[in-house]
Order: structure tokens, then C-alpha cells, then sequence
């Protein structure tokens, strides 16, 4: 049919071997695989490979293929729960660092003030040290 | 076969991981094992598939859990045969060492030296043609599916099979026989 030699291909027959040879020839095929020896002894040797591939077992994979694949799992877990971590420490460090400032900036001791009113009184070499003991006492 | 995890279609419910594990662990070590006919390679290689399934569940969104299993099991085989350098067109060997047709008659008594012999020829094949008849034969996947699985035409995907089959056919000559 397909073929110059007037058999069907190799191509062919392993496709009606499958029942997936979905071509108008399809009962031509089967009608001359009932009639011709070599074509239908093709069939049955591409049919004997097919059942020999299909009759290979199915296999139980080895413990070491199942811990490491659901060990992914888990480090994926840990690896979150570092992150997790990580951004829970670098929140409470800005709210730490944000609450030495902001309160700082609130209550700001007036030493700009407390220098205004006393430099006058204190005038002389040992104002500044006064100053800052006085800020420092407070 | 397998049942397929109930997300065929659906966009919404992503499968679990250890569920994945349980149901296909196996699937993808007996592909794996066919495809290389080594232990070890096929331990290493069901373990990159693994991660790689992994990696890529958060992201899944086909409507084909199994189909996209085999796509990622055969992506993940040719890029190990890449590394090891053996991608490459590979020619059938000039000879292929089979038993006798005395000693192969014995040997067809014994199931598991059968299966070695099997396995043995399959992994002689071009891995194009291994892939095919892996799908086919021991997958029992369609034509149609094989094409989406492989992006490839119903025509090549026939063509692939058949010489797979074709060079099996050689290979195993006195076991296939009529």
C-alpha cells in the first residue's frame, strides 16, 4: 500500500500494532496482514517488542530518593522559617533604633536654653565644664 | 498506572508536596531506571526530577499534572546527558552481543535475565527513540499525548516509535521472533 514492494511499512505496522494507524488504509491494512505472511510476521515482531517493553515492571523507589525529595520540603520550611526570622529581627532592631530617636527628638533636654540662662552667670574659663555638668546632671 | 491527582484542570488547588511524593516518587524512578539502566544514575536523576517538580509547583498551572511530570522527568534526562557529554546522535552499535539462540532459549526461562536483556537493548537506543517507546510501551501513553509531552507532530511521534521498535527488533531478534 505505502510501500514500493507492495507490503505495508515497518512504520505502519508498528502503528496498527499501537491501533493508533488512523489513516483511510486502515482495512486495506488489516485485510492484507490476513493475507501476506511477511507483513504479519512483522506485526508479530513488532507486537513482541512492544509486549516485551510493556511487561518491564514498574519499580518502588529507593528510600534515599523519598527522604531526599521530601526533605526539600522541609529545608524550603527551615529556609522560610529563617526568613522569617531574619525579617523579625531586622523589625525589631529599626523599631529599637527608631525608639533611641524619636523619644530623643520629643523630650530633648533645652540645652540650648539651659546654656542661654547660665553662661551669663558663669562666665569665664570654667563655664563650659559647668555647662556640660549641668546637662549631665540632668 | 497511577491515579492522577485530582487537580486535572484546575488552576486553583496546588497539589502537595509529600502527596506528589507519594503518588509519582515511583513513576518517575521507573521511568528514570529506563530510560539510563543504571541504579545510580537513575536514583541521581529521579532526585534532580524531584527538585525540579518542586521547584516548579508553586508555578504549576497546566491542566496536565502527569503529562507535565514526564515533560520535566525527559528535560531533566536529556540535560544529565548533555553534561555527561553523551548527547549525541547515537548509533546503533555495529554489534550487539546476544546469546545464542540455545543459550537464549534458556535465558527466556528466566523472567529477570529476560528483563535484563530488555533493559539492556533499550538503553543501546538513541534517546529520542528510548523516550518514545518509554511513553508508549511502558507508560501506556497515546500517540496525541506523547506529542504534547514531546512537542512534536503525530507523524514524528509515530516515526520515533517505530524505530525504536524497528532497532529493538534487531537487538532482541531471537526473543522477538514469531
Amino acid at each position: 500500500m505505502d510501500d514500493p514492494t507492495g507490503h505495508i511499512s515497518n512504520e505502519i505496522l508498528s502503528a496498527l500494532a499501537d491501533g493508533e494507524a488512523d489513516f483511510s488504509g486502515r482495512k486495506w491494512a488489516h485485510d492484507h496482514v490476513g493475507t501476506c505472511s511477511q507483513c504479519r510476521t512483522m506485526l508479530g515482531e513488532l507486537t513482541n517488542v512492544r509486549h516485551l517493553i510493556g511487561g518491564l515492571p514498574a519499580l518502588v523507589a529507593p528510600e534515599a530518593v523519598i527522604s531526599s525529595a521530601l526533605s526539600i520540603r522541609s529545608r524550603s520550611l527551615h529556609r522560610g522559617a529563617r526568613w522569617s526570622l531574619a525579617v523579625a529581627a531586622t523589625a525589631a532592631i529599626v523599631i529599637s533604633l527608631g525608639g533611641l530617636a524619636s523619644p530623643a527628638d520629643q523630650h530633648a533636654p533645652p540645652v540650648d536654653a539651659f546654656v542661654t540662662r547660665h553662661v551669663g552667670v558663669n562666665a569665664g574659663s570654667q563655664a563650659g565644664a559647668e555647662v556640660l555638668f549641668a546637662v549631665h546632671q540632668k | 498506572m497511577t491515579v492522577p491527582l485530582g487537580i486535572g484542570g484546575s488552576r486553583r488547588q496546588k497539589p502537595d508536596w509529600a502527596d506528589v511524593v507519594a503518588r509519582y516518587a515511583d513513576v518517575v524512578y521507573t521511568m528514570a531506571y529506563r530510560l539510563t539502566g543504571s541504579a545510580d544514575e537513575a536514583r541521581d536523576l529521579s532526585q534532580d526530577v524531584l527538585l525540579r517538580l518542586h521547584k516548579g509547583l508553586s508555578k504549576y498551572k497546566e491542566g496536565n499534572f502527569e503529562g507535565w511530570l514526564y515533560r520535566t522527568t525527559l528535560n531533566t534526562f536529556r540535560d544529565k546527558l548533555r553534561k555527561t557529554k553523551r548527547l549525541r546522535e547515537q548509533a546503533l552499535p555495529e554489534q550487539f552481543e546476544l546469546p545464542t539462540s540455545e543459550t537464549a532459549t534458556e535465558q527466556a526461562l528466566e523472567q529477570l535475565e529476560l528483563r535484563e536483556v530488555v533493559q539492556q537493548a533499550l538503553v543501546k537506543l538513541p534517546p529520542e527513540y528510548r523516550e518514545a517507546v518509554v511513553l508508549r510501551d511502558l507508560q501506556g501513553r497515546s500517540y496525541e499525548e506523547i506529542g504534547k509531552i514531546l512537542d512534536l507532530p503525530a507523524g514524528t511521534v509515530r516515526s520515533r516509535i517505530h524505530r525504536g521498535r524497528d532497532a529493538l527488533r534487531q537487538l532482541l531478534g531471537p526473543y522477538v521472533r514469531t
